[in-house]
């Protein structure tokens, strides 16, 4: 009872709104009338065929039909109906008068200037757009295909206003961060809700662990793929972008971050089986590349060494030339042993260098820094080929596609992406009263990535930081200790350990990365869905829909023996995770007229939802055979950690929507869902309303060519996100390998290895209390159309408030918890959004067509429900450069060192003239555009168009990491520089004074008290990346883009038609990515140092980015 | 048709509002961890969450700032020269507080109204062990007021000499409790001991003399070692094995595996000063006619010719045999990690046996330890067998001015009191108490004559936690600089 109670007091105020629906459909049950029936058929002026669908009216009364398949209605008219209404999205409104007649045939023609789009409600349902108080952003399939994108997310860059969408990564299906109108939540899910024909699914990034909003990305491992990228994108009819809380309202506390509407393709009633193949092939190569140093070798102090992890050596050119020399006798001093690389060829020990001769025994001048960048990256490529066949008649359709996509990565190495899908899509009607359709889909992907980030195995983190001077091909070999020794096998060569004399490498070799290891994943995956409709009579109709996502992802790390850091002695994790969601909605829809001026529907619906994650698995080290088999049995039993976790995720939905039209100008849309969710804490049931409101001002203007259509509208709603499952309450812990640890920099202590084993209370404390993070958000705007339609534009201002926001929150150690996880602190988001489309020509065989879209988004943290210095690590290195939280900043703001400065601003200079660090962190940039953009065009000949599209994206900071920590490793084109000393000398940071007229390694700056030298002495302290000074290295992120540019053409003329049977051929020759421009040097700044999730702008030897060419053909029949 | 529709409007209504809130009650409950846990493994936790605060990030600047290592690479580079910034410490402070007090606390809060008082005297004392090392290296820190967040949202800072004080109350609760003999804990709770009580209770009487000598009680010091660890078999040392992310050395870890390359002990700019007192062939070696240090130098350092994980600098040795090496080194991945010893207790006897101005005492306990060490010590078997060492007896002449220990002529009572305050320095290397013992004597005539790493100054404290400045409203303002110095050094 205690629930019935709770329930109902939230529920007060669904109180009043449900029996006036209640009522409202029952009204509509009076338009009672008998008498005579009349039939007909619509069919289109412009070529006879029949036109299904289109509502038919009795004038001044709210009886009607719709048309069928063929165009035939039936209707029953009281005695006293006058006139039939014949209307159709995107056809004129015709009016007949009956008179005596028993068949009314009619025919319509197009509305010319009726450009309303269709759009798809967050219940999955067309309407029109011009109906709605809403904005909307629809890209259709043509442009997703367009685009030459493999996977679906990254498809959609630049093509909508108040949608950013960056890839984390140029690895073959790297998942992808979607932003919607700015950040809405900080430690809860961040991506928006994917809803396909009405069903949701999983979009999960990374691993599904017990953290539903944890991402499973981090600063290290392998980028992982986005769950929406298993969707083949051509099977996608079109794509549609809920941004607004009014418009997503239905879906409660998932949809805070927006929701995605995707339609899939179906069959039509052509007479004839449409078949299409389509094939593409696209060429991927690196973008960008780090500027490295060749000059100066290994080493330190200009002095040669061969085991030194920086290249602050000897100058290279300095070198007398010709082989080094090599310790090969024994009994020689040095003598270190050989090491035997695969092809034979044989390295001894290289003497180091000294003041007097600091080449030491290297004699070569060969640098390796391009042979590098060859041996790992190559040109990648993916074939994509894509069949559909699709047929229909009257009763029903059918829509079968298969596709497959194969790619090769950019490395050289164990790097690429499959994907096969099967979909089938059937509808069928049965009579006038029952429709039923289905969707089966099946998709399996295969995968392999590359490790990156901060990692001792990352790609880059060995490759950018090897010496120049130091060859790295031949990375795998045998160690001998002595010219007696037994070899020990596979030893791994670094710069570090040239001669491969000890286990561990420290740093992989670039080769061994992308050729020894592996990280594989391999997706089954089934989308199931179902939909019943029965319409006992023509103004209600009851719809059942559910459906079934389900996918398991087995995934391998694999790290042989000799890799870097912890894993020399190999290391296997093998994993499954699962994720099932279940969905299914009863929906009644009323639609009917409450006077001839008043339109009317409603829809009230039920819904149950739940998500299942799983995760089982384990971890092995220490192989006791090196290169055994991946099983547990080569390990002993301490060396295997086998770890399981669930969750589980139940929500309900009760929800009712109703649409009124006055006048055919005036529409209001309201919405009202009260949902309860398992992961609620005593409060259970939420309610979240939303209303919109269009007016259609042109209706009551004559019409005029300059703006020939005009709407105004305005939207508020709430929407929310779902605290995180199981987290109401406060648990105990293993102290194991798997969870709660305590260490320090590395080593752990584990309850696997002392006593009985250990447990400890959670360090993070629960809260009973759990809430939805609630947004509400307002937006009004404007769609406005000029010259006949022919400029095309729309406004919309929104701003939100987002409350009760989930956190975890850093609290004093010394309360006795790390964190605590509890609804605190609040944020707001303000922007704008403009759409533009303008067709400047359009005459004859040529059309000219422009489209811009651009928009602002303002994040502003208002509280953190603690004190105003709080601070909440997203990513990045709390101890350098991180990702943070704060109040009064935005969200994601770059945090780290500042300098030290003065009263009035200037930098407070240490004696020698160089800058010193503040003893607090501050935030230091900000990596949110101050705004985005995306402009292109159209140009179209005949049958040949161009197409081009640029996006921009403006304002933002950036954390170069990657380039300041090579300036530790003197690795850095910058720190090669050589400058000659000018008159009066410099100083360097050590204090020391280098003459005049000098040539040293290094650059000359001046931070304000006079020019001085930045050489070794700086760059491996305060001027490099690991320094806590991290502001002085924050550039502007800002970038533009030629994101797409295609030429396409397509043969279909009659003659060609007749003599081949098919419809057309199309080819298309493609870009992706070609150019781009940006003061951010050696890396794409799209790129994420925590893979897809809110913490943005930085890199830390992230894999880079990648443009692509692309062909591809499309045979139609 | 009206009627049809009614019910089935009606049914949709009726079903789905009662249906709501009952689908989804009771499925929050956690599947994957339990909402509490029986004490005894809780302490189990509570030791290992413990011996991180000893064995961790404290343990290696401590060791860099007393002259026992040298950052060199990254980071450590930086925290070398005394740039440790407040983001540095939170994890430790997390496993202070978070890890053993607050988890400590439930452990007593189980078995206190059950009687259970041996195993409470042991919680007792690892709460003492934790706070005493925490508030000898930050001062001022919360303690009566933390690890309860039920009542304190912001613990106070305690003053560093009342935490002092208390803990010594709390040591001799559970010395008490210890005494009773009643309510040992389960075989495997106790990692050190087994839940053996006469066991703990030396190390409870070894702590309150280490707690005594950093405020500089000596008379108190040495009546609480004189109850002390009486034998090498009774130290608390952490046990470590070879399993990754189970139970390997942290040191090991650190200096090979995680952070290779980072710290060493020497680099362009010269060794730190313990390699220096250690190395037969440095000018400032601390080996006479009766004493030769190579067995234990070698223990503690790698050469630079030999060096693994610095290549070209002498290095904390990480030898190993679990790594194929023929030695076992101070640092091997399964070396044990000395907690509280036998050899702290002794030199504290010693120690404060000569400030008490009982010079033949003195002399008689640094003679004992001498006679340990010559029988090989604390020194892994395999650097005994490898190594020379020789720690012949020392009589009063060698202190007398003029003597082999005392060749500047001081007073006989300091010349012992600096080669015992040295041997304490050379003994502790890689633990806390050694910046202890030099901030403590910092000035005197037995100080250890550390040079600072960087500027003139030698710092006094740690940093606070930077989550504890950002989320503790008690914290102190302005956060006190490494150079600030604490109570107990004023």
């Amino acid at each position: 009872m205690r629930n019935l109670f709770t329930f109902i007091i939230p529920v007060r105020r669904l109180d009043k709104l449900l029996p006036a629906f209640f009522i409202l459909g029952l009204v509509s049950s009076f338009a009672l009338a008998q008498e005579r029936p009349i039939t007909g058929t619509i069919t289109s002026v412009e070529n006879s065929e029949p036109l299904p669908g289109v509502n038919v009216v009795v004038k001044g009364t709210t009886n009607g039909t719709i048309s069928d398949i063929d165009g035939n209605y039936q209707l029953t008219v009281g005695e006293d109906a006058e006139t039939l209404v014949f209307s159709f999205i995107g056809l004129l409104t015709k009016e007949v008068a009956i008179g005596n007649q028993s068949k009314v045939d009619v025919q319509l023609s197009s509305d010319t200037k009726q450009l309303s789009e269709v759009v798809v409600t967050a219940l999955g349902f067309e309407e029109d757009a011009d109906t709605r108080g809403l904005a909307f952003s629809k890209v259709e399939g043509e442009s997703i295909t367009r685009s030459g994108e493999n996977t679906l997310i990254n498809s959609l860059s630049g093509k909508a206003a108040g949608v950013q969408i960056a890839r984390s990564s140029g690895d073959p299906g790297a998942a992808s961060y979607i932003q919607i109108r700015g950040q809405n939540t900080i430690t809860g899910e961040s991506q928006p809700l994917i809803v396909v024909d009405g069903i949701p699914i999983s979009n999960t990034v990374g691993a599904p662990n017990a953290d539903v909003g944890n991402s499973g990305e981090n600063t290290a491992g392998v980028r992982q793929q986005s769950r929406m990228n298993d969707i083949n994108p051509a099977d996608i009819e079109s794509l549609q972008i809920l941004k607004g809380a009014s418009a997503a309202a239905l879906w409660g506390s998932r949809a805070a971050n927006g929701v995605i509407l995707i339609t899939t393709k179906k069959g039509r009633d052509a007479g004839k089986l449409d078949i299409t193949f389509r094939s593409t092939v696209s060429l991927d190569e690196v973008n960008v590349l780090h500027p490295l140093q060749n000059k100066f070798g290994q080493g330190q102090g200009g002095i040669y060494s061969p085991t030194s992890s920086r290249s602050f050596g000897d100058r290279i050119s300095d070198r007398p030339g010709g082989p080094d020399e090599q310790i090969t006798d024994p009994n020689a001093a040095g003598y270190a042993g050989f090491y035997e690389a695969r092809d034979g060829d044989r390295y001894y020990a290289i003497p180091s260098g000294s003041a007097d001769n600091p080449n030491g025994g290297k004699n070569s001048r060969e640098t390796f820094n391009d042979a590098r960048e060859d041996q790992v990256f190559q040109t990648g490529y993916f074939v994509d080929n894509y069949l559909s066949m699709s047929g229909g008649n009257e009763n029903g359709n059918f829509l079968l596609s298969l596709g497959h996509m194969t790619q090769e990565g950019i490395y050289r190495g164990v790097s690429d992406y499959d994907r096969s899908t099967i979909r089938l899509n059937a509808n069928r009607k049965f009579g006038d009263i029952v429709r039923v359709s289905s969707n089966a889909t099946y998709a399996r992907t295969i995968s392999n990535r590359i490790q990156t980030g901060s990692n001792l195995n990352g790609l880059y983190l060995g490759m950018l930081r090897a010496a120049p001077d130091f060859n790295g091909e031949d990375y795998i070999g045998n160690y001998f200790a002595s010219p007696e020794a037994a070899p020990i096998l596979n030893r791994h060569r670094s710069y570090r350990r040239y001669l491969a004399n000890n286990p561990n490498p420290i740093y992989n070799n670039p080769l061994w990365t992308i050729n020894e290891l592996q990280n594989s994943t391999v997706v089954n995956r089934f989308i199931m869905s179902a939909e019943i409709g029965i319409k006992p009579v023509n103004w209600f109709e009851f719809i059942a829909r559910g459906g079934a996502d389900a996918y398991e992802d087995q995934r391998i790390t694999y790290f042989p023996v000799h890799s870097a850091g912890a894993n020399s002695g190999g290391r296997n994790e093998e994993f499954i995770f699962g994720e099932t969601q279940l969905n299914f909605d009863a929906i009644g829809r009323f639609s009917f007229a409450l006077s001839p001026d008043i339109s009317s529907s409603v829809n009230l619906g039920w819904n149950i939802n739940q998500r299942n994650y799983n995760r089982v698995g384990g971890i092995m080290q220490n192989f006791l055979i090196p290169d055994g088999p991946l099983n547990f049995s080569n390990s002993v039993g301490a060396d295997r950690f086998p770890s399981d976790t669930e969750t589980i995720i139940r929500s309900t939905r009760t929800y009712a929507t109703a649409n009124f039209g006055f006048y055919d100008q005036l529409f209001i849309n309201a919405t009202g869902a009260m949902e309860s969710a398992s992961s609620f804490g005593e409060d259970k049931t939420f309610f979240y309303p939303s209303a919109d409101l269009a007016w259609q001002f042109t209706q009551l203007m004559n019409s005029s060519s300059l703006l020939s259509f005009g709407k105004l509208r305005a939207g508020y709603g709430q929407v929310g996100v779902q605290p995180d499952p199981h987290r109401t309450g406060t648990d105990f812990e293993a102290v194991s390998v798997d969870d709660i640890l305590f260490g320090s920099w590395g080593a752990v202590l584990s309850g696997v290895g002392y006593g009985n084993g250990a447990f400890v209370q959670s360090d993070q404390q629960g809260d009973p209390n759990l809430r939805p993070e609630i947004k509400t958000e307002w937006e009004i705007g404007t769609d406005l159309r000029f010259f006949n339609d022919r400029l095309r534009t729309g406004f919309t201002y929104y701003q939100n408030e987002i409350n009760d926001l989930l956190l975890e929150v850093a609290v004093a150690p010394s309360v006795g918890f790390e964190t605590s996880y509890t609804n605190a602190g609040s944020m707001e988001n303000r922007g704008w959004e403009v759409d533009l489309g303008y067709t400047i020509y359009n005459k004859g065989d040529w059309n000219i067509e422009l489209f811009a879209n651009a928009n602002q988004n303002i994040n502003e943290i208002t509280s953190l429900g603690g004190s105003e210095g709080d601070v909440i690590t997203l990513g990045g290195f709390s101890t350098l450069t991180s990702s943070v939280a704060k109040v009064g900043e935005p969200l994601s703001a770059l945090f780290g060192g500042v300098y030290l400065r003065n009263a009035d601003g200037s930098l407070d200079l240490d004696e020698n003239n160089f800058p010193q660090v503040a003893p607090d962190f501050d935030v230091i940039g900000d990596p949110n555009p101050v705004w985005r953009g995306g402009m292109g065009g159209t140009i179209s000949w005949k049958n040949l168009s161009l197409y081009a599209l640029f996006e921009t994206f403006q304002g933002s900071s950036f954390a170069p990491n990657t380039k300041s920590v090579l300036y530790n490793f003197g690795k850095h084109a910058d720190t090669g520089n050589e400058v000659v000393v000018p008159a009066g000398g410099l100083v360097n940071y050590a204090g020391e004074t280098i003459a005049a007229g000098q040539t040293v390694r290094g650059n000359i700056r001046d931070f304000g008290g006079g020019p001085v030298l930045l050489d070794e002495a700086w760059y491996t302290t305060l001027g490099q990346g690991f320094s806590n000074l991290q502001e002085q290295f924050i550039v502007d992120g800002s970038w533009t883009r030629l994101r797409e540019v295609s030429l396409s053409y397509s043969l279909n003329s009659q003659k060609f038609r007749e003599k081949t049977k098919l419809q057309s051929i199309d080819f298309s020759l493609r870009g992706r990515n070609l150019i781009l421009w940006t003061d951010v040097v050696g890396i794409d700044p799209e790129t994420s140092l925590d893979g897809a999730t809110v913490a943005r702008g930085q890199d830390y030897f992230n894999n880079p980015g990648t443009r692509s060419y692309i062909f591809s053909i499309s045979i139609n029949y | 048709m009206k009627i049809l529709f009614k019910y089935s409007l009606l049914t949709l209504l009726i079903f789905s509002l009662a249906a709501c809130e009952g689908l989804v009650e009771d499925l929050n409950d956690d599947p994957n961890n339990p909402s509490d846990a029986p004490a005894e493994l809780i302490f189990t936790g509570v030791q290992l969450a413990n011996a991180t605060t000893h064995a961790g990030l404290t343990a290696r600047m401590a060791a860099m700032w007393t002259g026992q290592m040298k950052g060199v690479d990254r980071q450590w580079g930086d925290f070398h020269v005394y740039n440790a910034g407040a983001s540095n410490f939170t994890n430790m402070w997390d496993n202070i507080y978070y890890g053993t007090l607050r988890n400590s606390r439930i452990v007593l809060d189980k078995i206190e109204p059950l009687g259970v008082r041996v195993f409470a005297g042991m919680t007792k004392v690892t709460q003492a062990h934790c706070i005493g090392n925490a508030t000898s290296l930050w001062g001022d820190i919360p303690f009566s007021e933390a690890a309860q967040i039920e009542d304190f949202e912001a613990p106070l800072f305690d003053n560093q000499l009342d935490i002092y004080a208390s803990l010594q109350s709390l040591l001799d609760e559970g010395i008490a409790d210890l005494g009773t003999g009643i309510g040992i804990p389960a075989s495997g709770t106790d990692i050190y001991y087994d839940g053996d009580p006469a066991s703990w209770i030396a190390v409870a009487y070894t702590l309150k003399a280490r707690l005594y000598m950093d405020t500089k009680q000596y008379d108190l010091a040495l009546q609480a070692a004189e109850n002390g660890i009486a034998s090498f078999d009774g130290s608390m040392y952490l046990q470590h094995g070879t399993t990754n992310d189970v139970d390997r050395n942290f040191y090991w870890d650190f200096l090979g595996p995680s952070r290779g390359g980072d710290i060493a002990a020497g680099d362009d700019q010269g060794e730190a000063y313990l390699v220096t007192l250690l190395d037969p062939a440095n000018g400032n070696y601390r080996g006479n006619a009766k004493t030769d240090e190579t067995a234990r130098f070698n223990y503690y350092y790698l050469g630079a010719d030999a060096a693994v994980n610095t290549p070209g600098v002498i290095e904390p040795n990480t030898l190993s045999l679990s790594q194929g090496a023929t030695l076992n080194a101070m640092f091997a991945e399964n070396a044990s990690f000395p907690l509280i010893t036998y050899q702290e207790n002794i030199l504290t006897l010693a120690e404060t046996s000569v400030r008490a101005g009982d010079f033949d005492a003195a002399l008689t306990y640094l003679n004992e330890y001498r006679a340990f060490l010559n029988e090989g010590g604390y020194i892994d078997p395999t650097y005994r067998a490898a190594f020379t060492l020789m720690y012949e007896p020392y009589v009063a002449e060698d202190f007398a001015a003029g003597g082999m220990e005392n060749m500047d002529n001081l007073s006989a009572n300091d010349a012992l009191l600096r080669e015992i305050v040295e041997e304490r320095y050379v003994t502790f290397y890689g633990q806390t108490i050694a910046w202890n013992d030099e901030r403590r004597t910092r000035g005197s005539v037995e100080a250890i004559p550390i040079a600072p790493n960087a500027g003139s100054e030698l710092p006094w404290r740690f940093v606070y936690s930077q989550d504890e400045i950002n989320g503790n409203p008690n914290a102190p303002d302005p956060v006190p600089s490494v150079f600030e110095i604490m109570a107990i050094y004023q």
